[in-house]
């Protein structure tokens, strides 16, 4: 695991956290996820596609507790519920990471695609096989939540 | 005009108190048997005194027309300034501009008294005549035969740097829509290094460039104008501001960590690690008394341990990592001696543990007491209000704004920190002082004559790898004054120069550095290696007969090998060379390779690998 | 005073919004649209002083709008304030060759928006 390639993502994810949501995070180790294996727990997930000069995928999951308060930050008012505007707030959350993780890493040009959101308990994700996925797991007060990282040609 | 005569009479009264006062002293103290007009005549120099008078009317003229001339440029610059400053004013500031690009001589006249480096670039990205005094201060004197400003300014800047300057002032040019800001967001060398030669020695300038455009009135732009400011000092105020924000980061953290535990918890803890950094500190003094107990060193690595463990339990992440570094550094000590150089670092680890243990300390008793003193706060019910952090580190930035604004002197100090420091990165000028100090005070130690010949192709070394090679050199050094460099009759009778030569040579090589070392000494006593090494029962005698010359040679880096620093000790074995193979093999992870010619000199090879993190 | 927000995010365009009718001294009236084929067809109906726009949008992004707007002599001189998360340098230089006016990259603050916008309201 490459620490260049991993720590634009952790440092993007802390500003974005504390600019935009108003929260200091702590990121922990990150470690290699292998699908299946891992006890970690997640119910919704900002996800985006990264092509360009690497191929790969930027993915942030919460439980739900973590989820609602992260989007109570940003909209001011108390998220009950995984509706409109709470996927809408995760979206531009994940949109904002991938983007700001670009100015780190300026030696590879990255197009990032619009975000798309996933709900569900544990929802598995299509990654690409061969490529190893990093976790990040962050501490936000009460919980945890993930930044995954895949980048074919860049991580190893 | 009757200023100019008015500031002459002033001058020449001034001027004429020198030769008389002169006079007058030479009348009443020195020649006191002679008046003033037969000190003149007795001696013609003296009428030259006489001239005085004049040629301070000529200065003090000179002084005020040119002081005057000052102050009428300084206020146009007021106004210069004013006007640039003045946001919002865009279309006088356009205005300005204007009139400046079409008078450029005009315009370096007032430039010249501005600190920032000024030249204005045409179409074809020449530079135009339109450069100041600091430009000519920052990158020289310009040649404007149409040469092309990469060639002139940029000849330092690396070759990417300068293709992408050229694209970005072709934006520069054809983009009107586009805002001065949005263009300096990503200018090229916006801030770069560049290195500059000062009084003999080369240091880095860093320089932050912004550029100005200068539109005509049909809005298309006719000149850039690029604006360079000297940020070295600056940049050392931030790093020092960037140092006081990570430990605000810090404690906040330690904060966090404090709320997560019990409150009994962390009591504990903190009388605990209390209770065990003493008993290091006793440890340690223990060591300080005997140098060979390896049990010590061993307690001390076991309390550390404890202190990591449970640091890391209670989530004081900071406390944990610093003991694991020192668990760590001890662990690669191994069976070796504790100089003094192990010495400072355990030092050092055991400072920084402690004075983290101290933070966590007063940041409980803060926290506890606002918890008792209301009443009101119980630990587990306080949620950090962010609002209020940020308000306390802006004001924290503010106050470092307006210090670094003022305090001219304290950038300089921390400039000369920075040098020493150099970020980790140590300096190989510094390690030649260092070295010829050694040399110098071995030579009089043993009462020889050594000349050290250091050079180096570095320019420097990370902390770790610099204090292990600092080690290995003076060990070696020491050792070619004690027993490599015979005294002056004996080099005489051996036809070599009075002074004994030592050579050092560092250089980097296929992403390791290499380290050439040689004296013209007497060499290695072979026969004498092996009877100490059969004395010090680190071979038996059989196989000390079968060994080659090399592996013989080998024998002094064994550990073991006579370590003692012993006056008495046989001469031609070498002294404190088993540290020297340890710390080569063991610290620097390098190999080393020696020759020996008896009578000629030792030369010995060390590599060892650049450090991954540089 | 019209100014036309452009973003996918509604989240983004209220955040936008709330900062700068809070503090603006002038009238300031917002008209909305979450891409770029949205925009135009207010850009169309309406004359917009000031156009704060996103990159990463769907069906016509942020980038592909201001490319057509500056082909158009109506739109020449018109601020063009882009407000993205794209950080690269890369980005911005490809910005500033489609003719943006300026630029603010996300996560954003009030005081950045408000600086910014106010030099291109008169």
């Amino acid at each position: 695991m490459n620490v260049k390639y991993v720590n634009p993502f952790i440092e993007a994810t802390r500003n974005v956290f504390r600019e935009f949501v108003g929260l200091y995070v702590k990121a922990n180790k990150p470690f290699i996820y292998i699908p299946n294996t891992e006890t970690i727990k997640y119910d919704i997930s900002g996800i985006i596609g990264l092509a360009g000069e690497v191929l790969g995928m930027v993915v942030i999951s919460f439980p739900k507790a973590i989820a609602l308060k992260t989007v109570s930050h940003i909209t001011n008012t108390e998220a009950l519920m995984f509706d409109e505007v709470a996927i809408d707030s995760i979206g531009e959350l994940i949109n904002i990471i991938a983007g700001n993780s670009k100015k780190a890493l300026e030696e590879v040009k990255i197009v990032i695609s619009l975000p798309s959101i996933v709900k569900g308990y544990n929802h598995q994700f299509a990654w690409m096989s061969g490529v190893p996925v990093i976790c990040i797991p962050f501490d936000l007060e009460s919980g945890e939540f993930y930044i995954f990282v895949s980048l074919k040609n860049l991580i190893i | 005009m009757i200023k100019k005569i008015l500031y002459g009479v002033i001058g020449f009264a001034a001027g004429a108190l020198f030769p008389v006062s002169a006079l007058m002293v030479d009348h009443l103290f020195v020649h006191q048997q002679n008046s003033p007009i037969t000190t003149l005549l007795h001696n013609p120099v003296h009428f030259f005194i006489l001239l005085y008078p004049a040629l301070f009317a000529v200065a003090v003229v000179a002084f005020m027309n040119i002081r005057e001339r000052l102050s009428l440029a300084s206020e146009e610059l007021e106004y210069f300034e004013s006007q640039l400053n003045a946001s919002g004013q865009q279309d006088e500031i356009d205005k300005l501009v204007q009139e400046l690009s079409a008078n450029l001589e005009h315009l370096v006249e007032i430039t010249n008294n501005i600190h920032e480096g000024i030249c204005v670039i045409d179409r074809n990205l020449n530079i135009e005549y339109g450069y100041n005094q600091p430009f000519i201060g920052m990158f020289g004197k310009m040649e404007y035969n149409g040469k092309s400003v990469f060639d002139t300014i940029f000849r330092h800047v690396a070759g990417s740097i300068k293709k992408e300057l050229k694209e970005y002032l072709d934006l520069c040019f054809t983009n009107t829509a586009t805002s001065d800001d949005m263009i300096n967001g990503v200018n090229p060398v916006g801030r770069f290094t560049y290195p500059n030669s000062e009084a003999g020695a080369m240091q880095e300038t860093i320089l932050k460039s912004k550029i100005v455009r200068m539109k005509n009135q049909a809005g298309t732009i006719k000149n850039v104008m690029f604006i360079f400011n000297d940020i070295t000092l600056d940049e050392n105020v931030d790093v020092a501001f960037k140092k006081s924000e990570k430990a605000f980061d810090d404690e906040m953290s330690i904060m966090s960590s404090i709320y997560r535990n019990d409150k009994d918890l962390v009591i504990n803890f903190i009388n605990e690690m209390n209770d065990v950094l003493e008993k290091i500190q006793e440890r340690y003094m223990e060591i300080e008394q005997d140098r060979e107990n390896a049990r010590l060193l061993d307690e001390i690595q076991g309390i550390v341990h404890l202190i990591k463990g449970e640091a890391f339990s209670l989530g004081f992440e900071g406390i944990a990592h610093a003991a694991k570094n020192m668990e760590d550094f001890i662990k690669t000590i191994g069976d070796a001696d504790v100089t003094m150089e192990i010495n400072l670092q355990i030092i050092e680890h055991y400072e920084e543990i402690y004075s983290m243990v101290n933070t966590v300390n007063s940041v409980a008793q803060k926290l506890f007491s606002i918890g008792e003193g209301t009443g009101k706060i119980s630990k587990d019910s306080i949620t950090i209000n962010i609002g209020q952090f940020d308000e306390l580190k802006k004001s924290l930035r503010d106050i470092l704004g307006k210090y670094r604004k003022s305090s001219l002197k304290i950038m300089e100090l921390l400039h000369l920190q920075k040098k020493v420091e150099h970020l980790d990165f140590m300096d190989m000028a510094v390690l030649r002082k260092e070295l010829n100090l050694i040399s110098e005070k071995s030579a009089l130690q043993y009462n020889k004559r050594i000349l050290l010949n250091f050079i180096y192709d570095i320019d420097g070394l990370p902390k770790r790898e610099y204090r292990s090679l600092k080690e290995v050199l003076v060990h070696l050094i020491r050792n070619s004054a004690a027993h490599g460099i015979e005294d002056v009759a004996k080099r005489r009778e051996r036809d070599k120069y009075d002074e004994g030569r030592i050579n050092i040579h560092i250089f980097s090589e296929n992403s390791e550095y290499s380290v050439l070392y040689s004296d013209d000494g007497g060499g290695f006593d072979l026969k004498k290696i092996a009877s100490t090494a059969i004395a010090q029962k680190l071979i038996s005698p059989e196989r000390a007969a079968r060994l080659t010359e090399k592996e013989t040679l080998t024998l002094v880096f064994k550990n073991g090998f006579s370590t003692k620093e012993d006056p008495d000790m046989v001469s031609g074995a070498g002294i404190g060379m088993s540290a020297v193979g340890h710390t080569v093999l063991n610290s620097l992870h390098g190999t080393l390779k020696i020759s020996n010619k008896p009578g000629i000199g030792v030369s010995l090879k060390m590599s060892f690998p650049q450090s991954l993190q540089q | 005073m019209k100014i036309l927000l452009v973003d996918d995010s509604m989240i983004m365009r209220n955040i936008l919004k709330n900062i700068i009718s809070d503090q603006m001294m002038v009238d300031t009236e917002f008209k909305e649209a979450p891409d770029g084929k949205a925009a135009f067809e207010i850009l169309d109906h309406n004359t917009i002083d000031l156009l704060l726009v996103d990159w990463n949008m769907p069906e016509l992004n942020g980038l592909e709008l201001v490319k057509m707007l500056r082909m158009m002599d109506k739109y020449k001189n018109l601020p063009i304030l882009m407000v993205t998360a794209e950080s690269a340098k890369y980005n911005v230089m490809e910005a500033i060759k489609e003719g943006v006016t300026d630029y603010i990259v996300k996560p954003i603050t009030a005081a950045m928006i408000l600086k910014k916008t106010e030099m291109y309201i008169k």
